[in-house]
C-alpha cells in the first residue's frame, strides 16, 4: 500500500496553521500496524471519513464507535481521514500528492472502502472535497472496479438522494452492526477476487443499505415526483441491543484540543418527546436505554483509560434517562478523588432536571440554558415542545435567589402559521426573566444578570410532521428577527442569530430530490466548502448552482408540499408510518386553527 | 498535605514537535491521570494542577531537552513514574529522566538562560565553510541578541558538519532574547546561497547559569 513518508509530511506542514492535525500518533489508536502486519491483502481497509476539520471529527462519537468496533476485528482496519484546512490543502495540491489517513498514512484511494460520516447538510461540500484530494472520481458512475467502494452514514443521508451520485451505496440507521455485515462480504469480496457488482448483490438485503443504482424517480410535467421504482423500501437498520455494544472505553485521544474535550458516554439514543420540528426525535428512534449498572462501570474504567477529567452523559435528552439522578451519583460516588466533572448537553430544563443541574454544578453557577424555542404556549403547544411557562419561570426563579447569574435561551422562528403574536412573545418572556431576575437576584449579583438569546430559522426536515411546511422566505425571517431585536431591552441581552440564507440552504438540500445532486456538484466545483463556516459560506455560489441546474431554491424551501404528493424520501422507511406524521401534523394545525378561531370572535 | 516536587526532562521530536506549547501540557496532564499520578491540584472552583514548564520550543522544532516541574501528594517511585508515564505518551514525547527536589528552586522559565541548538549541515563542497563562517558572523550584526557559534565535524560523515548554536534568553542592556525562529530564517537565506543543505535541526540542551558555568536544570537539583 502506498504511505506518505514522514519527510514529505514535514514539507507538507511547512508554514501550515495547527500542524497538530495532520500528525496521527494519538493514544488510542486501533489500526493495524501495517508494517509489521505485512499481510495487507488478507484485511480490509476502512478510511473512516469525518468531513471538517480534526478537532470538530475527533469531537464525533459515531466516528469513535465504527473506529473502535472495525478495529477489534482482526479481518479488519479502519483509519481516520479529516478535512485538511485551507492552508494545507494548498501544500497538498502544490505537491500533488493525495490526501491520506492519520494513523498509517496511507493514500485515500489505496483503501478497500472509505465511509464517509454525513452529520449535517452543509459538510457534503466537504465530503466531496475529500474524494477530490484523495484523486478519487467524485460520482459513482465514473468510478471503476480498481476505486474504493465509497459510502456515507449519520443523520444527513437519511435523504441520500441529494448525494445519491456520489456515493455507492448508504448505510441509513444505526451503524454497529449494518457496517460490519457489509465489510464482511467486502472481505469475501477482496479475498476471492468478486466484482463490485457481486458485492452490492450480496449486501443489498441488508437493513439500511440503499444503493442509489437500483432506483429510479419519474416525475410529471409539472416537476413532482410521480413515481419511484421499485416500489421495495429500504428499511433503516437497527440496533436492537444497545447494551450488546459497550460505550467506547479507550477513544482515540485528539492531539490537539477538540471542540468537546471530554469523555464522552451515550446514555440512550433516540428520544420520546417528538418535538415536531425536530428530525433527530424521529430518525434516532425507537428510544433505547443503557443499563445502569453497566453504565458506571463502563464510564470509570473509560476514566480511567482515557484520562479525563470531565464526562458528558450524552443524548438528545438526557434528563429523559430513568434514573439520571442515580446515574450521576453512582458515578460521581465512585469517583469522588479524581474531580471529575460532569455535562449534560441537550437537557431541556424544567424543575426536575434543575435539581439535576445543580447537582452537576456543584456549586459553580455559570449559567442555565432553557430552551423553549416558541414565545407563546399555543405555539409550543403546537410543536409540541411541552414546556410550561410557570414552570420554566420557577426554576428560574429559584435559579436566581440561589444566585445564578445567566441564562441562556433558544427559540425557533418561522414556524407553520406563525403569527406576530408568537414573535412579539419572544422579547417579551425575556423581560419578564430580566425583571424577575433583578428583583431575586441577591443585591450585589443584579448588576451581573445576563441573558444569552439565541435564534434560529425554523428548517422543516423530512421524515418529521412539519415535512409538509414550507419555510419562511429570507426577507421574512429577517423582519421577525429585526422585531424581536426592536423589542428587547438594550441592557443585560445579548442577541445572536443564525444566518437565514443558511437555513434556507440547509432546508433546500435537506428536503431535495435526486436533480438537487446536480447542485451539490456545481457547487462544490464552484468553490463551495466548509458551508456550515460563516466566514467561508457563500450563498451566490450555492443560488448560482441550483439556477445552472435548472432549479429553484424556493422550490424546495417555500413551497408547502401537499399530503398527497409522493415525498422524495418516502422509499426510506424509518419505521414511523407516514400516517402517523400526517396525523401529528394535523394535531399542530388543530391547535393554531383554535386561536385563529378565537381571533374571528373576538372581533 | 505533604509535598513533593518533582522535576523531569523529556524530548519532544518526531510528529510530535508539531503539538503547541498548550496542547503538550494537555497531554502530559492526560497522560499522568492515566498513570494514576498522584498531582496536586490548585484549591477553588478551578482547580488546576501544579505543573510548570521552562520555555516554550517553537512548533516545529523538536526538541531532546524540554524541562518541567510538577507536584505530587505522595513520594512515588520515581522509576516508576517515568515507565508508567512513558507507557501512556506518544513516542515523540517521552520523559528522559526524573529527580526529587526539596529546596526551593527558582523557576524553570526564570532561570534558564541559555539554549543549546544543533544544526545538521551538508556541504557539497567543503572549501566554503570559511566564506559561510563569515557569513554567519555577519548575521550576528544582523540579529541584535545575545547568542554564539560552533561547528563540529561528523566522525561518519565527510560532508557533514554540525553547527551548534547556544542563544541567551534573556534581555540585557539593547539586546533582545534570542529567537530561534529569526535566526533560522537567516540560516536558510545563506544556506540557499551557498548551496549548503540544512538536513536537520533541533533543541539539544537547555541551561542555567551558576557563577560562569552553563549547567542543566537538573545537575542543580
Amino acid at each position: 500500500m502506498e504511505q506518505l513518508s514522514y519527510k514529505q509530511l514535514e514539507k507538507l506542514l511547512e508554514g501550515v496553521l495547527k500542524p497538530g492535525r495532520y500528525i496521527g500518533n494519538e493514544t488510542g489508536i486501533k489500526s493495524k500496524d501495517i508494517s509489521t502486519d505485512s499481510d495487507t491483502e488478507s484485511i480490509v481497509f476502512t478510511a473512516l471519513v469525518f468531513p471538517d476539520i480534526y478537532e470538530v471529527g475527533m469531537s464525533n462519537l459515531g466516528i469513535q464507535i465504527l473506529y473502535d468496533l472495525i478495529n477489534r476485528n482482526k479481518n479488519f482496519s479502519a483509519e481516520r481521514v479529516f478535512s485538511p484546512w485551507f492552508d494545507f490543502e494548498d501544500n497538498l495540491l502544490k505537491s500533488d500528492l493525495k490526501l491520506f489517513s492519520l494513523e498509517n498514512r496511507i493514500f485515500l484511494d489505496e483503501f478497500d472502502i472509505i465511509g464517509i460520516s454525513l452529520q449535517h447538510e452543509l459538510m457534503y461540500t466537504n465530503a466531496l472535497n475529500i474524494l477530490k484530494l484523495g484523486k478519487i472520481k467524485i460520482k459513482s458512475a465514473d468510478r471503476d472496479e480498481t476505486d474504493p467502494l465509497v459510502c456515507a452514514g449519520g443523520p444527513a443521508c437519511f435523504n441520500p438522494l441529494p448525494v445519491a451520485p456520489f456515493f455507492d451505496f448508504f448505510v441509513i440507521g444505526d451503524g454497529e452492526e449494518a457496517f460490519i455485515k457489509v465489510l464482511d462480504v467486502l472481505k469475501e469480496k477482496k479475498k476471492n477476487k468478486k466484482s463490485k457488482k457481486w458485492f452490492f448483490d450480496n449486501i443489498r438485503e441488508f437493513e439500511g443499505i440503499f444503493i442509489p443504482d437500483d432506483y429510479n424517480f419519474f416525475y410529471n410535467d409539472k416537476g413532482l415526483l410521480e413515481k419511484i421504482e421499485p416500489e421495495r423500501k429500504i428499511r433503516k437498520a437497527v440496533l436492537k441491543k444497545i447494551d450488546d455494544f459497550d460505550i467506547v472505553k479507550n477513544p482515540v485521544i485528539a492531539n490537539i484540543k477538540p471542540v468537546h474535550d471530554r469523555f464522552v458516554c451515550e446514555i440512550m439514543r433516540g428520544c420520546f418527546r417528538g418535538c415536531r420540528f425536530c428530525q433527530a426525535g424521529y430518525i434516532y428512534r425507537p428510544v433505547r436505554y443503557r443499563d445502569h449498572e453497566k453504565l458506571v462501570s463502563q464510564c470509570i474504567e473509560g476514566i480511567e483509560k482515557s484520562g479525563y477529567d470531565e464526562i458528558s452523559f450524552l443524548s438528545l435528552s438526557s434528563a429523559d434517562y430513568p434514573g439520571i439522578e442515580k446515574l450521576i451519583d453512582s458515578f460521581t460516588a465512585e469517583t469522588k478523588n479524581e474531580k471529575i466533572s460532569v455535562s449534560l448537553p441537550s437537557m431541556r430544563l424544567d424543575s426536575f432536571s434543575f435539581n439535576i443541574a445543580r447537582l452537576i454544578q456543584r456549586g459553580r453557577k455559570t449559567g442555565l440554558t432553557f430552551a423553549p424555542e416558541a414565545g407563546t404556549q399555543l405555539m409550543r403547544d403546537a410543536i409540541n415542545k411541552n414546556i410550561d411557562k410557570n414552570e420554566m419561570l420557577e426554576c428560574m426563579a429559584t435559579a436566581f435567589r440561589e444566585g445564578w447569574e445567566k441564562v441562556k435561551l433558544y427559540f425557533m422562528i418561522g414556524f407553520p402559521d406563525e403569527t406576530y403574536e408568537d414573535i412579539l412573545a419572544i422579547p417579551e418572556l425575556v423581560k419578564e426573566i430580566l425583571k424577575m431576575g433583578r428583583e431575586l437576584l441577591p443585591g450585589r449579583k443584579v448588576g451581573r444578570i445576563g441573558i444569552n438569546l439565541s435564534i434560529n430559522a425554523f428548517c422543516p426536515k423530512p421524515f418529521t410532521p412539519f415535512q409538509w411546511a414550507g419555510q419562511d422566505p429570507i426577507e421574512v425571517l429577517e423582519d421577525k428577527f429585526a422585531m424581536i431585536v426592536n423589542h428587547l431591552p438594550k441592557k443585560a441581552v445579548n442577541v445572536s442569530w443564525s444566518d437565514p440564507r443558511k437555513s434556507k440552504l440547509e432546508c433546500a438540500i435537506s428536503k431535495g430530490d435526486i436533480r438537487t445532486a446536480e447542485a451539490v456538484e456545481r457547487a462544490f466545483k464552484k468553490g463551495a466548502r466548509f458551508d456550515n463556516w460563516s466566514e467561508y459560506f457563500n450563498f451566490d455560489v450555492w443560488e448560482n448552482a441550483f439556477n445552472e441546474s435548472g432549479l429553484n431554491m424556493d422550490f424546495y424551501t417555500s413551497r408547502k408540499m401537499s399530503k398527497e404528493e409522493i415525498l422524495y424520501w418516502d422509499f426510506i422507511d424509518t419505521g414511523i408510518k407516514k400516517d402517523f406524521l400526517i396525523k401529528e401534523n394535523s394535531k399542530a394545525e388543530e391547535i393554531l386553527r383554535s386561536r385563529k378561531e378565537s381571533d374571528t370572535k373576538d372581533l | 498535605m505533604e509535598n513533593y516536587k518533582i522535576r523531569f526532562k523529556f524530548q519532544k521530536i518526531n510528529e510530535f514537535k508539531y503539538i503547541s506549547h498548550l496542547e503538550t501540557v494537555r497531554l502530559l496532564i492526560m497522560a499522568a491521570r492515566r498513570s494514576k499520578i498522584p498531582i496536586r491540584y490548585s484549591e477553588g472552583f478551578n482547580p488546576n494542577p501544579k505543573l510548570n514548564f521552562s520555555f516554550p520550543v517553537p512548533v516545529g522544532l523538536g526538541s531532546l531537552a524540554e524541562y518541567a516541574d510538577m507536584e505530587v501528594c505522595e513520594k512515588i517511585d520515581l522509576g516508576r513514574f517515568v515507565i508508567d508515564l512513558n507507557n501512556n505518551l506518544g513516542y515523540g514525547l517521552k520523559i528522559l529522566d526524573a529527580v526529587f527536589h526539596k529546596e526551593k528552586l527558582p523557576s524553570l522559565m526564570a532561570d534558564i538562560s541559555v539554549i543549546k541548538y544543533v544544526f545538521r549541515l551538508c556541504f557539497d563542497d567543503k572549501s566554503i565553510l570559511e566564506e559561510y563562517k563569515n557569513e554567519i558572523d555577519s548575521i550576528k550584526k544582523e540579529i541584535k541578541s545575545i547568542w554564539m557559534y560552533e561547528f563540529s565535524e561528523s566522525q561518519d560523515d565527510a560532508d557533514i558538519v554540525y553547527l551548534n548554536i547556544f542563544g541567551y534568553t534573556k534581555m540585557l542592556n539593547d539586546n533582545k532574547i534570542f529567537k530561534f525562529n529569526d535566526f533560522l530564517i537567516n540560516l536558510r537565506y545563506l544556506s540557499n546561497n551557498k548551496n549548503v543543505g540544512i538536513m536537520d535541526f533541533f533543541k539539544e540542551e537547555a541551561y542555567v547559569i551558576r557563577g560562569d558555568i552553563l549547567k542543566t536544570p537538573m545537575d542543580i537539583v
